[in-house]
């Protein structure tokens, strides 16, 4: 079982989810996240906090939908991660791959932050 | 050697679940097991197995396929000891795509053919798949595969830190 919960916050679409990110749940994640990469700048947010355990497919979603969003000249942040997820991010070195945030916040200061940048 | 945990599943992703769950109340009578990281990369390897058996030997699907895993520790050595058997199509690890050839040993076992894994290159951070062999080859000390007459076997051994657990006076692990 894996909920989606999604919001808007300052131009950046946020998807906060629970519980198993796995093989059978990952599909509505790839729908939501393909959605989401549709318009430029994509920037969107994957928060992990409530998710207890993830596999490889989840990782091959997540990965799809940073490309996607970089393709749109935006990127994708992951957050909150939790021990048997931080773990298996660090195994894998994707952090190599992803930004990673604390918190929700601290990954919209970063948005904001690269949003300055290119403006400047 | 401790209890014997044996468990079939169908072939069905939803169900690696109940295999995931199995294991970890298996570990967990390990005293303290439970917080360090080989704990996750245990659920998290034998997870993705089975997944990796749902999705390449049974990819032309199967009606009644099943997936059975039996999972011991020798409380002498402290060896864990994970077997999966599935009755899934075989394939030759030297002719994959993926890992090169040179990530398998070709030997005899028990007057069987195996491939040991040894180990594998790491996969690109932006890639989508491929990741299941390299985690098996990063988690286990020993990985093998025997495919056999209609079956194939996957046994994988991690030798355990059980010193904790004798240390703290619980020498009873598996009653």
């Amino acid at each position: 079982m894996l909920e989606l919960k999604t919001q808007g916050l300052k131009g950046v679409k946020v998807l906060n989810l629970s519980g198993r990110f796995v093989a059978h749940t990952a599909p509505q994640v790839r729908e939501w996240l393909l959605n989401a990469a549709q318009k430029a700048p994509a920037r969107v947010i994957v928060d992990l906090g409530g998710v207890n355990f993830l596999d490889s497919q989840a990782i091959g979603t997540l990965v799809q939908g940073m490309k996607r969003c970089r393709e749109q000249g935006g990127d994708l942040y992951v957050c909150g991660l939790q021990q048997p997820v931080r773990v298996i991010f660090e195994l894998m070195r994707l952090d190599m791959a992803f930004k990673i945030f604390e918190n929700v916040e601290e990954a919209l200061d970063a948005f904001q932050h690269t949003e300055s940048a290119v403006d400047a | 050697m401790s209890e014997l945990v044996e468990l079939t599943i169908p072939a069905k992703h939803r169900y690696t679940e109940v295999v995931r769950a199995c294991l970890q109340a298996f570990l967990e009578q390990i005293p303290g097991m439970a917080e360090t990281d080989t704990f996750h990369f245990l659920l998290f390897v034998v997870h993705e197995a089975c997944t990796n058996v749902i999705q390449h030997a049974y990819d032309k699907g199967l009606k009644g396929a099943t997936v059975t895993v039996k999972t011991a520790v020798d409380e002498q050595t402290g060896q864990l000891v994970i077997e999966l058997r599935d009755g899934g199509h075989s394939f030759d690890p030297l002719l994959a795509d993926w890992p090169p050839p040179s990530s398998w040993q070709k030997e005899t076992h028990n007057h069987q053919i195996a491939y040991r894994l040894l180990s594998v290159p790491e996969p690109d951070p932006l890639w989508e798949t491929s990741r299941g062999l390299y985690f098996m080859a990063q988690v286990f000390d020993e990985v093998l595969y025997l495919p056999e007459e209609g079956n194939n076997r996957w046994i994988m051994m991690k030798e355990l830190d059980l010193v904790a657990a004798s240390e703290s006076g619980k020498t009873i692990l598996w009653s």
